[in-house]
């Protein structure tokens, strides 16, 4: 008799499930993101630029015009555990692509979770290349990798004549240790020199001690490159100009904010680089626009646009699957895309074992105002390998 | 030896600053017990406090009044809201209340005004440096010492004449027999607050000009290096958190100037491990009093 | 002056004092005997709001102040030198007395004619005005802890075993001033485990036991029916 209750019921339920996708069940996409704690400056604007996004393509019907989406936003505190557990929830909420926070360890215990489930995942701004290998098969780097970005900085400063460099490192995160590493071993196979590592820890504030060092240094390095963002890079950097060294400074896309180049003088000439620069009649001057129109204030840094891509990225893997909609397909999509315009500009994630090629783009700070350099796009062979 | 002086200057801006914060939860630890961790949390305050007055055109001086009175404020309504509910609780009670404090105050930073930091203008000056006897001087690390060495002495002197500062003494001694010479324990432990709030502000001030923006984590970093500080020095001894904070200043300062290039990851580690070497010689701290049951 | 009625405190669940009444007149010197830890210390205490009351009142001139805070009941003139002097031994001679001076107000003239005041009484603590009170012997911390108390000028001062561990010359000294200070018009009420010697100097004393009154009256009925004979006293050895 139990038994037969028990088929019954399960009987019902399938009729139940498949007679409510008939009437166009959402999309359901989760979000694991530091909404609170330390990330939240850049999960926080991920997450607006997701649901412009997302109101967007909902306004036309759907994707496709026919596949609404429905963005499911959990708060993963900054810390790696309640990461894993808001990822479970989102699971059995019944979400069919997942977005995971911006830090690497944490991306890696939400992909821990999704992996077994088969469920791709795409971290909101991670951008440690090996990410992707450690995550496994479902787990996606959205964010110019650091390889790239370090390739692209390494080319400039050979490109600008600077013969040596110096880095300033952080062992405590791979973003602020690697992609210094990864600007090293380019710059040194364009034919410059590293004549020095100087460390310090997030969050240090005081760099005098740094700075005296580098100071004394026989002879100056021409270029200082650096992946230190806010609070360290502004400190790090008034105190460099205090002290009367004048070494061209270049930076990486955690600048990208209002705060630097609002920094005045000190900050004039810094170069760093970005995932787009908003030149006219660019994509990424589209998004300003239509961010500032939905959200009634300007789009203050780049995680906007970043966060917004992840969702046509989505957009356009379930497009490419048909209409399928499982998470085997939508990976096997996303890992075939080729060109796939967003905000920033294009992306490719074909062939590249689920880590994008992007183009990258230099600005300058100049009179208190972010500048347009340049946009490069590198070969694969100009690319640092990851390690 | 030019490199030497140069470094010995930043130690001393270094450990100047941390003097003022370490001195800051010394005052109210003294008296109640607390370690303050949300002590931070009011240099992060005064920053916005600039911020918000700046842009609603207050002249800079002004300004900086402004951020300096909201941290002082907010010290003596953090007293008032959170901590005097709990005053006859476990030190562990108040500890974690000062944990909530915090993790409600960055939160709130977080979603009232933004994840995002804020910049806060610095004036141009202070991005200059002089030179003195071949050493080359920074206006913020120059700055930083004599603003701590001023700050110092209107405290020493409030502490030996002034009659709310002999107070203060008094109940950091004997709580029970203060409030016996008629002296009203909430105002005793209210000032203490503002005082810690007033420290926290000038400590903050200084650490704004160097990084030039506020966010709501800015609390976090500073009130653990003066925390580290307070227990080097002695919880409870003023004198000890002003020499703790040199100590620790002065430390970091001469690893990172002094140490190989492979052992620079090592860094805290190593400071942290002289700094356990120290309490080990001085269990109660470098000037503490042996702890008693209060 | 001073009405304590049916008092109890208890400490967690310890009940140290038991139901006491007991009544000070204005002008008295009211002794209240008792071995160690019977809870002489805590009436005293309960007094000033130092100790919890768990029942009972306690009233001053016919107003009660069970429930004022600490400070509030030393400005109506009530005030405690507690057991074991705690003076402030880190603050000056001078400053621990400034510091007594606090429930008269910010009235400096004033605080300056206690402090005269003060080192009439006891010319060691003016010798001694800027030395550090824990430099101070004994008895010299006796006089400051006695001194600080007064210069909020108190109608009524409780002491809590002022001769503990005190040279004779200088017990002498401090009960001679008890008394001098009540033709003055001040009113006590002591703490004393010599029995003896408290007997010698009070109007009336209280015998508490375990927490309760166990007898009252005159000197003269505490000699009488040897009231304070040696078996309560052994525990004070």
């Amino acid at each position: 008799m139990k038994r037969i209750v028990a088929c019954f019921y399960i009987a019902l339920s399938w009729l139940f499930a498949s007679g409510l996708a008939h009437a166009a069940d959402p999309l359901k996409i989760g979000f694991v993101g530091g909404q609170t704690g330390y990330m939240a400056q850049c999960d926080q604007p991920n997450l607006k630029g997701m649901e412009l996004a997302v109101a967007q393509i909902n306004a036309k019907g759907g994707i496709d015009g026919k596949l609404p989406i429905e963005l499911i936003a959990r708060d993963s505190r900054s810390e790696v555990a309640p990461s894993a557990v808001m990822a479970q929830e989102l699971l059995s909420e019944g979400v069919t692509v997942m977005i995971s926070p911006c830090d690497v360890d944490h991306s890696v215990a939400v992909a821990q979770i999704t992996a077994a489930a088969q469920v791709p995942t795409i971290s909101s701004c991670a951008s440690t290349p090996s990410l992707a290998s450690v995550g496994g098969e479902f787990m996606f780097i959205n964010c110019t990798p650091d390889n790239l970005q370090g390739g692209v900085l390494g080319k400039y400063a050979a490109e600008q004549g600077y013969k040596r460099a110096l880095v300033l490192v952080s062992r405590d995160t791979p973003y602020t240790y690697q992609l210094p590493m990864y600007f090293a071993d380019a710059f040194k196979k364009a034919g410059g020199e590293l004549i020095g590592t100087v460390e310090y820890k997030l969050g240090q504030q005081d760099f005098a001690a740094e700075v005296t060092k580098i100071k004394a240094l026989q002879p100056q390095p021409d270029v200082i490159m650096t992946s230190a963002y806010e609070p360290d890079f502004p400190a790090f950097l008034k105190q460099l100009r205090s002290a009367g060294v004048t070494a061209a400074v270049l930076g990486s896309d955690g600048l990208d904010s209002p705060t630097i180049w609002g920094l005045g003088a000190v900050a004039d000439g810094v170069v760093f680089s970005t995932a787009g620069f908003p030149v006219e009649g660019s994509s990424l001057a589209q998004f300003a626009s239509d961010y500032k129109q939905h959200f009634g204030e300007e789009s203050q840094t780049s995680f906007n646009a970043t966060g917004y891509d992840i969702i046509k990225i989505i957009e356009a893997a379930v497009v490419a699957t048909g209409d399928k909609t499982d998470g085997k397909s939508i990976r096997d999509a996303i890992d075939n895309l080729q060109d796939v315009q967003v905000a920033t500009g294009k992306i490719t994630y074909r062939g590249l074992n689920r880590i994008p090629l992007r183009s990258v783009a230099l600005n300058k700070v100049q009179d208190g105002k972010k500048t347009f350099v340049s946009t490069v796009t590198l070969q694969p062979g100009e690319i640092p390998p990851p390690n | 030896m030019d490199y030497f002086a140069q470094q010995a200057v930043n130690a001393l801006a270094l450990g100047g600053t941390y003097a003022l914060l370490a001195l800051g939860l010394a005052v109210v630890f003294s008296i109640l017990g607390l370690i303050n961790f949300a002590h931070g949390e009011l240099m992060t305050i005064t920053g916005y406090g600039l911020v918000f007055s700046l842009a609603a055109g207050v002249p800079y001086p002004g300004a900086l009044i402004c951020g300096v009175a909201l941290a002082v404020f907010c010290a003596v309504a953090m007293e008032r809201v959170a901590f005097r509910p709990v005053r006859r609780a476990s030190a562990t009670t108040m500890l974690l209340t000062s944990f909530a404090v915090s993790s409600i105050l960055h939160t709130a930073f977080q979603n009232f005004i933004s994840a995002r930091p804020k910049p806060v203008p610095v004036p141009e000056w202070l991005g200059g440096a002089f030179t003195l006897a071949g050493i080359q001087i920074g206006a913020i690390p120059s700055l930083s010492i004599l603003v701590t060495v001023v700050a110092l002495a209107t405290l020493v002197w409030f502490f030996q004449s002034a009659q709310t500062g002999l107070a203060m003494r008094a109940a950091s001694e004997d709580f029970a027999v203060t409030r016996l010479m008629g002296i009203n324990a909430n105002r005793v432990i209210a000032a203490s607050f503002a005082i810690s709030g007033f420290l926290a502000a000038v400590a903050g001030i200084l650490w704004l000009f160097q990084r030039g923006s506020v966010d709501p984590m800015m609390g976090f970093v500073p009130v653990l290096k003066a925390f580290i500080a307070a227990v080097l020095g002695g919880l409870g001894s003023l004198q000890g958190a002003v020499l703790g904070g040199l100590i620790l200043g002065a430390t970091e300062v001469m690893l990172r100037a002094y140490l190989p290039e492979a052992l620079l990851g090592f860094r805290d580690a190593i400071a942290l491990a002289l700094i356990i070497g120290l309490l080990i010689v001085f269990p109660n701290g470098l000037m503490g009093r042996p702890i008693q049951a209060r | 002056m001073l009405t304590v009625d049916q008092l109890s405190v208890h400490y967690g669940p310890v009940r140290a004092v038991k139901k006491v009444s007991l009544a000070v007149q204005a002008g008295e010197i009211v002794a209240v005997l008792g071995a160690n830890g019977a809870g002489k210390s805590s009436i005293l205490n309960a007094c000033l709001g130092l100790a919890p009351r768990s029942a009972g009142s306690i009233t001053l001139d016919g107003a009660r102040i069970d429930k004022l805070s600490t400070e509030a009941i030393v400005r109506l003139g009530l005030t405690l030198v507690p057991e074991g002097r705690r003076v402030f031994s880190g603050l000056t001679v001078a400053q621990n007395l400034s510091l007594g001076a606090s429930a008269i107000g910010k009235d400096r003239a004033v605080a300056l004619g206690s402090l005269d005041w003060i080192f009439s009484l006891f010319p060691r603590l003016a010798e001694r005005r800027a030395q550090l009170a824990g430099t101070l012997s004994g008895g010299e911390q006796q006089m400051l802890a006695i001194g600080r108390a007064l210069m909020s000028k108190p109608r009524l001062l409780l002491l809590d075993e002022p001769s503990l561990g005190l040279a004779p010359n200088i017990v002498d000294l401090i009960f001679d001033l008890i008394i001098g200070l009540r033709k003055e018009g001040f009113t006590f009420l002591l703490v004393e485990q010599n029995a003896e010697l408290a007997l010698d100097t009070c109007d009336r004393a209280y015998l508490v036991m375990s927490g309760a009154v166990a007898a009252q009256g005159t000197p003269d009925l505490f000699r009488q029916n040897d009231l304070v004979g040696h078996s309560h006293f052994a525990a004070s050895g």
